[in-house]
């Protein structure tokens, strides 16, 4: 039942955030511009601009914005569920590091638009595929070893966007690359919304389909191998659904943190830890949360705020209330 | 529903994921991407090469890229401007024209970040409804207007510094064709050919400078900035002034072991707002106190503006280098110079404390030789039996 009032919940926030922005459309056009095709050069009883910005700047970004949230908290969750650590985010792994990479590169070659995000996934994804080999070389699985190889993979990647934010032309590069690190929708298209949505839709179905294998995870690992689960390919596959997620996510909008990490938690207070809910839960939560953030960023003030910047601000002391709430009591609802 | 059965239930959660992202996905792909707009005869061309169409004079212009200074200059006035990026708008603190055009400060700002790589709010941008909108250029920039209908978005493309007065020219051009102003621009440049090249002549034809000098940034990093893509070399060249700067191997940067080097014999500092660029500031630091300029006292903050000015600005800076590296030949005519600048193309009378702030006297009392540049040195001369062949015009 929490999890439909979640979906209800996620659906009205969208049709709320259309109506928010500074071009005033009011309620009865943005019906009428949604259910309905007039010719593209008709007036009607709206304006062409209306249906302008409902169709092309709104609505595209409205979506976007909620399926990157849907797929951050639901890899956030899968994440925790299969570390067992609730101190673990989807970009534990060191995609988004990696995706950051690629398109902080694609900035520097002042390739196309397209490049950049293409350039960003297959980057995110040659940072799995590295922390995947280094796990590989040390002969060991355990959970400290993937989450050391991430941070591996990550740090450098970091590190190799430091070396071109240094390159680059302060006067034209810089501001593009910071930009492009502190996250933002503002430039959300049709395409970039088909990228994410066809990942989340592979991805994110496919987590939820083993979400019951998740619970046997977080068994521990001689309970699940028991049960006859195929540990290190249950991780390594979860760990690319999320990879996946996180890659087409960073490509279209940056860097936007804290989303993975701290919706699974409140997802927890009201379902409990029991990932068949959890990660549904999460998952429309985590819409709820970043389509708010996205509202916020471009509703606030006179400039629109970078959402990265904005999670980040609102993620640490969300996290230390929730801190502050399960003290004592663990992570693991009993 | 939720207890018709377990799994059901549960899988009743998945099912409106599946829904939701489905939907999405079958809307992004099937969305029509951009507005209709009846096909118009192409106008202009602009510096990305699309052919734009625009009803000049455009009466509502929107400008982006720090390039406000030069729509002042061309426009002579801020008619028709609607609103400015931040950056542009900024431009004006540190310019003359904020002093001939001070309504320009209270320009409209256009929300987003100082230097965005991208308008940060479209619907702002509607709701303005301009007709003519100066766009960077670059992925990011152009497309996000175009998809929206924005009319007359004319692309503007800074390359290469050593391009750069093709690139204003080109700049000041599209302006000129957004603003009906075709003669006014032909007469900026032709007007500024004609300084350049009589600021030129009037050094000896085999005169070559003393000294070498290395240009600065003015704010807390001192930066050298007269790298080999310095776009001040081909002038410097003209003046026959050795740019020892050029001996770095990047364009810009070097650390203050690069500079102790090099050690020239001038400094020149570029003024950074808000920044304390003065050379008493730089000549204190323990640092810097082997080097030559700083002993000699041949520190200078330079009158170099915002660069979006150029063909305003550079004639003048190039009459302030050439009196600074020629004192003995070069005559002594800056003040009247920016007098009559200002007053033939914008019919303002510069008064004396604006050209003291313009040229720096107050920061550059302590660097030597820079009296000849005050108000008192001009009236010293005035009184003598000749007068500036300048103002005698």
């Amino acid at each position: 039942m929490i999890i439909v009032c979640l979906c209800a919940g996620l659906c009205g926030m969208m049709i709320l955030s259309l109506r928010l922005g500074r071009y005033p459309v009011s309620e009865g056009d943005i019906v009428r511009i949604l259910f309905t095709t007039p010719p593209l050069h008709a007036l009607g009883r709206y304006t062409n601009a209306s249906w302008v910005v409902i169709e092309i700047v709104r609505l595209p970004r409205i979506l976007m914005v909620t399926l990157c949230g849907m797929g951050l908290a639901l890899a956030g969750a899968a994440m925790q569920g299969v570390f067992r650590n609730p101190l673990v985010g989807p970009e534990i792994a060191g995609v988004s590091s990696g995706a950051a990479c690629g398109a902080v590169l694609a900035i520097m070659l002042s390739l196309s638009m397209a490049w950049q995000v293409g350039l960003a996934f297959g980057f995110g994804m040659l940072a799995l595929i590295i922390a995947f080999m280094l796990a590989k070389l040390t002969g060991r699985t355990s959970m400290l070893v993937l989450v050391l190889s991430g941070v591996i993979v990550g740090t450098f990647f970091g590190s190799m966007v430091g070396l071109m934010e240094i390159l680059a032309d302060p006067a034209t590069k810089l501001p593009s690359i910071l930009y492009q690190m502190l996250g933002s929708f503002a430039g959300a298209t049709y395409e970039k919304l088909a990228i994410v949505a066809g990942t989340l839709l592979m991805s994110g179905t496919l987590l939820l389909m083993l979400r019951w294998r998740i619970n046997l995870l977080s068994l521990g690992e001689d309970d699940a191998a028991a049960l006859g689960v195929n540990i290190d390919a249950l991780r390594w596959g979860i760990i690319a659904l999320v990879a996946m997620i996180v890659a087409a996510q960073v490509s279209v909008s940056g860097g936007v943190g804290w989303v993975g990490l701290i919706i699974p938690h409140l997802a927890r207070m009201l379902v409990g830890p029991e990932h068949g809910k959890l990660l549904p839960a999460s998952a429309f939560l985590g819409g709820i949360y970043l389509l708010a953030m996205d509202d916020i960023a471009r509703s606030i003030g006179h400039m629109e705020i970078p959402i990265g910047l904005l999670t980040a601000v609102m993620g640490a002391p969300i996290f230390a209330f929730l801190f502050w709430k399960t003290r004592g009591k663990g992570w693991i609802r009993d | 529903m939720m207890n018709i059965c377990g799994w059901q239930g549960k899988s009743l959660a998945v099912c409106l994921f599946v829904l939701l992202v489905s939907g999405a996905l079958i809307l992004s792909l099937f969305h029509p991407r951009t507005i209709a707009t009846a096909p118009q005869p192409p106008f202009l061309t602009d510096m990305s090469g699309e052919k734009i169409h625009i009803q000049a004079p455009a009466q509502r212009v929107v400008i982006y890229p720090l390039m406000l200074p030069a729509y002042l200059a061309v426009n002579n006035g801020t008619a028709h401007l609607l609103a400015a990026s931040k950056g542009s708008l900024g431009q004006m603190n540190n310019n003359l024209l904020g002093t001939v055009f001070p309504e320009a400060k209270n320009t409209q700002e256009i929300t987003g970040a100082y230097l965005s790589p991208r308008p940060a709010d479209l619907e702002e941008l509607m709701r303005l409804d301009p007709d003519a909108v100066f766009s960077g250029w670059g992925p990011g920039m152009v497309d996000p207007l175009k998809a929206v209908g924005m009319p007359g978005v004319v692309a503007i493309s800074w390359g290469r510094p050593a391009d750069y007065r093709r690139d204003f020219a080109e700049v000041c051009k599209l302006i000129g064709e957004v603003t009906n102003r075709r003669e006014r621009v032909h007469l900026l440049i032709s007007r500024y050919d004609r300084e350049r090249h009589q600021v030129l002549d009037r050094l000896p034809a085999n005169a070559v400078a003393s000294a070498n000098v290395v240009v600065l940034d003015g704010g807390r990093s001192y930066q050298i900035l007269s790298g080999k893509g310095f776009w001040l070399n081909e002038e410097l060249q003209a003046l026959r002034v050795r740019n020892k700067g050029q001996e770095l191997r990047t364009n810009f940067g070097g650390n203050i072991e690069d500079l102790l080097r090099l050690d020239p014999d001038v400094l020149l500092l570029v003024p950074e707002p808000g920044e304390d660029s003065s050379p008493a500031t730089f000549m204190a630091r323990k640092e810097y106190q082997s080097l030559h300029a700083v002993k000699d006292r041949r520190v200078y903050t330079a009158p170099m503006f915002s660069l979006s000015n150029l063909f305003l600005e550079e004639p003048l800076l190039l009459d302030w280098l050439a009196e600074m590296f020629y004192p003995d030949v070069a005559p002594p005519r800056l003040r009247a110079m920016y007098r009559q600048t200002f007053l033939e193309l914008f019919q303002f009378r510069l008064s004396d404390d604006e050209i003291d702030r313009a040229i720096y006297v107050r920061e550059n009392f302590q660097s030597q030789g820079y009296e000849r540049f005050t108000r008192e040195a001009l009236q010293t001369q005035n009184a003598g039996p000749s007068k500036d062949p300048v103002e005698s015009r």
